[in-house]
């Protein structure tokens, strides 16, 4: 590596040259209508209305804003709520994930076949709403819980086969020898095969936490609680809130002091994002990390 | 030995693991089987509610305590526990009740009302209408029936005072399975526009709906930075701007299909209006109307909150029914008045029709446990002055106060309880509900009173209710028609004379005439029955 | 005594505990639930309850295929979903491997996080921001075609130019998180490699297509996969937020989630959605079964199972 720093080699430049300028205008593409979210979030509602949201607004106003923190304590508590499940959940996720993972994926395992099929099958046929909330309402009684919200996202089955595939990689000598040496299934798995997959953890894991974090159907349908509610879904009832109070306002016939509509949904997107924005490039060092252990490793 | 107990212990746990598996999935689909099944055996009216025939209402047992669980749409209002501990005083008191409340938000309740029903959740009260599942829920057993005797029992003021069409309304099947509001609304659309403007190019006054289009075209045509109009609905369920259609006078069974009727025959006879000559005249016109631009070229899609869009001043004209009209227009003389919004009728001598009584009312959830105190407790909503104040206006003094005895004013603390703000629209009584002080309250007024010597007309089909049973494959096919390729001629995307032959042939696909057969048969039959 | 499968169960005694966590849970809140598949042929009534209400038949099924739309909700469907998975396929390897070259650690971090951020907002959201864009009066592009001196398009009436909006939006959305995926995969290649590819003379794009390119292969074949078994299901959320209740770009954009919305919104039928949702279901479970089938006989260890 370090020979070749010291001449420039054509094919490089040109990989270089294609990847920066690639990689900058799709960033670009993508991050431009967030600035047009953040933009219309500090836009006065009416100037929404009348012209539509702009990157940099002509009246400027945190009426939006106002409006999601005007119950601190809730939010604080929904942040807290959601930051515990997100912490909680993830890490229980990714341990079920990745050992089921684990585990189809072994070669020497001669039902992993019936039991990834077992698994992908509830990918392609599900009994609909109905049954479930009866099956959580009724039978398990655990609606308005904390329970439900952690263990309703808990396993995803798309994660368990990327996990499979992602553990393909690991050669199945590493298993082999350790049994050799009389290691158990679940040693070599928690010793031996964890660490080396710790890219694959972050990735799936970044998923798995993103999913208790954006989460607001599950409480919708077995949330009453105030107290037990997420953040996503605390904000969705202001908006629906908003909703409601315009209908009111109309019904009543009272001056309702300017209610941000289409502002609000933009400031709320900035509020749930922004903590997720500051996670991940944690997340990827983690990444980095991992890879480097990883590499000693191997 | 060692080894067979190891083995005979690798055994177990497997046996164990599919017993446990089996046993799960067949103790959760047997119990929801047998569970409803038990349900549905009896019928849930039966021992629950035997009213003996000659007790009075004070002579009804109330010594044990309930509390009755009510379920309201909207978004609770934060003051609602504060008036609700007031009513609760008060029921506790009279019947020895309290009630307790649960809200489903404006954005949940389509998913969460079915569901509610389906899993059977403990509550006795719930907010029940024509446009929130009262049918759908009615006939998959979900309410209980309440009848007459019930009612006289439990509810006598109730029955005694209620518009007997309100009963008649709300049956399905022939029975009763809500109280419905009793309350006259109108929904005939209205149009309220911008004075100074039609002043501006000295329009004379707008009168008619050709007033009312070159009121549009002429603001289209001078008005730049102007929208003159928001334009038809963006979904289509019925017709899609009605005040260009009020005075043909004509209703709908259901709005997934075109077929309509004469509000005022003795005898209906449905017909698919696109073989109407008339309402092809008014597509027409909608077509010449977006061809001018009184509407964006992309409103089929258009997110524009349009009466906020109004306010705002960026369209000249928008409609909407009486009640909403009014408000928008006390706001504007609030912010603009140099707007001078005008309300107008564009079609004042064409009938309309009221509100059916069942849009708002009450239902009693079929496992109820405590279903007379339920209705003693919606009879005292209802009809006990009191309570009635208390869950529409509020706290007196907090957020109302009293104008006489048939009007209020809003408090500034309406905020936390808005007027008619909670729900409280199951329950809505005629000589109960208290008209807004101001301009926009007396308009509502007067023009009610209007409305209601000239140009009421009684269906008579009032309370005719379809059984779609036979046809709700062809609704949602046909729902799916008109959305696709009759909305674009309402926006004046097609030209109707290119557009109309294919919705024709694609209503016919969807087998239109099936359910116009079927439609008129028990239009027939009702009309037989009820002559 | 000893028959096999009691033989085999001793043996996988620790490799099945393991996997027992995920199956109780699959059991629980996914099987248990399936009894609801049932509905799709009942006349579904509270108090009869799932199991309990009367057959219906095929009846619920019936306003799907009366409506003359099948064939092309169901195409639109499959080809939108086929053009998503090549387009984002193509997409996401190639910014993953574009990052994995960039030297500059900043940069990478940034242009990642960026190119995540459309992850987050909901389609809703993109449906606002999509119609500011494009609505013929003020949007930002036709604005700019009228200063370019183009002629202003309605994109909401020229069902033509739907499809690449929706697969430029649709793409838009995913590159950035589907990159993650094969950047992991990237990352968890052996460095060795690379050097002795490096050694061995070859140059940047050998080094990628012969080494990195085929590392991705088996997340490739995954992700793809079960991409693959639900491309008879439609994105409700993209479709519906862009489109809305445009019929005149119906012929362009239906596909069978926006229809069934459409035709059961006011009639809310609980039978005859989970009806097509079983229709959609059985279609996915086939082609699954026949490209599964067809990855199995090439590549054993790729299949799904």
């Amino acid at each position: 590596m370090n020979a070749n720093n010291k001449k420039i080699r054509m094919d490089q430049l040109v990989l270089a040259v294609v990847s920066y300028s690639w990689v900058t205008l799709v960033a670009v593409i993508c991050v431009l209508p967030f600035l047009l979210i953040l933009g219309g979030s500090f836009t006065k509602e009416s100037e929404i209305v009348l012209e539509g949201f702009k990157l940099i607004p002509k009246q400027f106003s945190l009426d939006a804003y106002r409006f999601i923190f005007e119950y601190p304590e809730d939010i604080i508590r929904a942040y807290g709520l959601t930051v515990s499940l997100t912490a909680i959940g993830t890490s229980l996720s990714l341990f079920f994930i990745s050992m089921s993972g684990y585990v189809i994926q072994r070669t020497d395992f001669k039902w992993r076949n019936i039991f990834s099929f077992i698994f992908y099958f509830t990918t392609l046929f599900s009994g609909g709403l109905v049954p479930l909330y009866i099956l959580v309402v009724n039978y398990l009684k655990l609606n308005n819980t904390f329970w439900v919200l952690l263990l309703l996202p808990m396993i995803n089955v798309f994660y368990i086969l990327v996990m499979k595939s992602f553990m393909r990689s690991i050669p199945a000598a590493i298993t082999e020898s350790a049994k050799i040496d009389g290691a158990g299934d679940f040693t070599i798995f928690i010793r031996l095969i964890l660490p080396l997959c710790k890219p694959a953890l972050a990735t799936i894991g970044l998923f798995v936490a993103l999913a208790y974090w954006n989460d607001w159907y599950y409480s919708l349908l077995f949330i009453s609680d105030q107290k037990l509610y997420p953040l996503q879904y605390y904000l969705y009832k202001i908006i629906g809130n908003v909703d409601a109070l315009k209908i009111v306002a109309e019904k009543s016939g009272n001056k309702v002091p300017d209610l941000p509509g289409e502002g609000l949904k933009m400031a709320l997107t900035m509020v749930v994002t922004g903590p997720i924005i500051f996670l991940y490039p944690f997340i990827q060092r983690y990444f980095v990390k991992g890879l480097t252990i990883g590499a000693v490793k191997g | 030995m060692k080894d067979r107990t190891r083995l005979k212990k690798k055994a177990w746990l497997g046996v164990m693991l599919l017993l446990l598996i089996s046993m799960l999935v067949s103790a959760c689909s047997g119990n929801s089987g047998n569970g409803n099944q038990e349900e549905s055996a009896s019928p849930p009216a039966a021992e629950t509610t035997e009213p003996s025939a000659n007790a009075s209402p004070e002579g009804i047992d109330t010594s044990e305590p309930v509390t009755l669980k009510m379920v309201l749409l909207g978004s609770k209002p934060t003051d609602t526990d504060d008036v609700y501990a007031e009513v609760n005083k008060i029921l506790k008191e009279k019947i020895n009740a309290t009630i307790e409340l649960r809200y489903l938000d404006w954005n949940e309740y389509n998913q969460k009302y079915p569901l509610l029903f389906a899993a059977n959740e403990d509550f006795d009260l719930i907010f029940a209408s024509s446009w929130a599942f009262y049918q759908p829920t009615a006939r998959k057993d979900g309410f209980l029936e309440l009848t007459e005797d019930m009612l006289k029992t439990y509810a006598p003021a109730t029955w005694a005072q209620q518009d007997p069409l309100g009963w008649e309304q709300a049956k399905v099947d022939g029975k009763i399975y809500m109280v419905p509001s009793d309350y006259f609304e109108s929904g005939h659309g209205m149009v309220i526009l911008r004075g100074d403007l039609r002043e501006k190019y000295n329009l004379p006054e707008v009168k008619s709906q050709a007033d009312f289009v070159k009121f549009l075209s002429t603001v289209a045509k001078n008005e730049k930075g102007m929208t003159a109009f928001g334009g038809p609905s963006t979904s289509l369920n019925g017709v899609a701007l009605p005040i260009m259609f009020n005075d043909l006078e004509r209703v709908f069974v259901h709005g997934s299909a075109p077929l309509v009727y004469d509000m005022k025959s003795e005898h209906p006879k449905l017909y698919n209006y696109l073989d109407d000559s008339k309402y092809i005249e008014k597509l027409n016109t909608l077509y010449d109307m977006a061809q001018q631009g009184i509407w964006p070229k992309d409103a089929i899609v258009s997110k524009t909150d349009w009466a906020a869009a109004f306010k705002e001043g960026k369209t000249a004209a928008h409609h909407g029914n009486l009640l909403t009209l009014a408000a928008t227009m006390e706001a504007i003389t609030l912010a603009h008045p140099e707007w001078k919004p005008e309300v107008i009728d564009l079609v004042p001598d064409a009938k309309r029709i009221r509100a059916p009584f069942h849009s708002n009312g009450i239902g009693i959830h079929a496992t109820s446990k405590h279903p007379e105190r339920a209705l003693m407790a919606l009879d005292l909503l209802r009809h006990d002055k009191e309570l009635f104040d208390l869950t529409t206006y509020g706290i007196k003094g907090k957020h109302w106060e009293p104008v006489g005895d048939g009007k209020y004013r809003s408090l500034p603390g309406s905020t936390g309880y808005p007027p008619d703000g909670a729900c409280p629209w199951g329950w809505r009584t005629q000589g109960m509900y208290r008209q807004l002080e101001g301009a926009a309250g007396d308009l509502l007024a007067s023009t009610y009173d209007k409305w209601k010597k000239n140009n009421i007309v009684d269906l008579k089909l009032a309370t005719f209710v379809l059984d779609d049973a036979n046809i709700k494959n062809e609704l949602a096919a046909l729902a799916n028609v008109q959305k696709t390729y009759l909305l674009p001629i309402y926006h004046g995307l097609v030209k109707p004379e290119d557009g109309i032959p294919e919705v024709q042939e694609k209503l016919k696909q969807a087998g239109i005439d099936k359910v116009q057969a079927e439609m008129q048969k028990q239009i027939d039959a009702f009309v037989q029955s009820n002559p | 005594m000893k028959t096999p499968f009691l033989r085999d169960l001793h043996r996988y005694k620790t490799l099945l505990l393991m996997l027992l966590p995920a199956l109780l849970f699959v059991l629980l809140f996914q099987y248990t639930p399936m009894l609801g598949l049932v509905l799709a042929f009942k006349e579904y009534t509270y108090a009869k309850g799932i199991l309990g209400s009367d057959w219906a038949g095929i009846d619920n099924f019936r306003f799907f295929f009366i409506s003359g739309d099948v064939w092309r909700v169901t195409r639109n469907t499959v080809l939108y979903n086929a053009a998503f998975i090549v387009i984002n396929l193509v997409l996401q390897v190639g910014i993953a491997v574009m990052l994995s070259e960039i030297r500059s650690r900043w940069f990478k971090k940034i242009s990642q996080s960026l190119m995540f951020l459309p992850f987050f907002i909901s389609w809703v959201v993109v449906g606002t921001i999509a119609y500011n864009l494009l609505n013929y009066e003020h949007g930002t592009v036709n604005t700019l075609f009228g200063a370019a001196g183009i002629d202003p398009v309605n994109f909401y009436s020229t069902p033509g130019v739907w499809p690449f909006l929706l697969v430029f939006f649709n793409a838009w959305k995913a590159v950035g998180y589907g990159a993650v995926f094969y950047l992991a995969a990237i990352m968890s290649i052996d460095q060795e490699m690379f050097e002795a590819a490096e050694t061995d003379g070859a140059n940047a794009f050998q080094r990628i297509w012969y080494i990195t390119i085929p590392c991705l292969k088996p997340t490739m074949m995954i992700l793809t996969l079960l991409a693959v078994g639900q491309i008879f299901r439609g994105d409700f959320g993209l479709f519906f937020n862009m489109v809305g209740g445009n019929g005149l770009l119906f012929s362009a954009t239906d596909v069978i989630d926006t229809f069934v919305y459409r035709s059961l919104v006011e009639n809310n039928e609980i039978g005859m959605s989970a009806a097509i949702d079983f229709y959609q279901s059985v279609l996915c479970f086939v082609t699954i079964l026949l490209v599964n089938g067809i990855v199995r006989r090439t590549d054993k260890d790729s299949a799904l199972f």
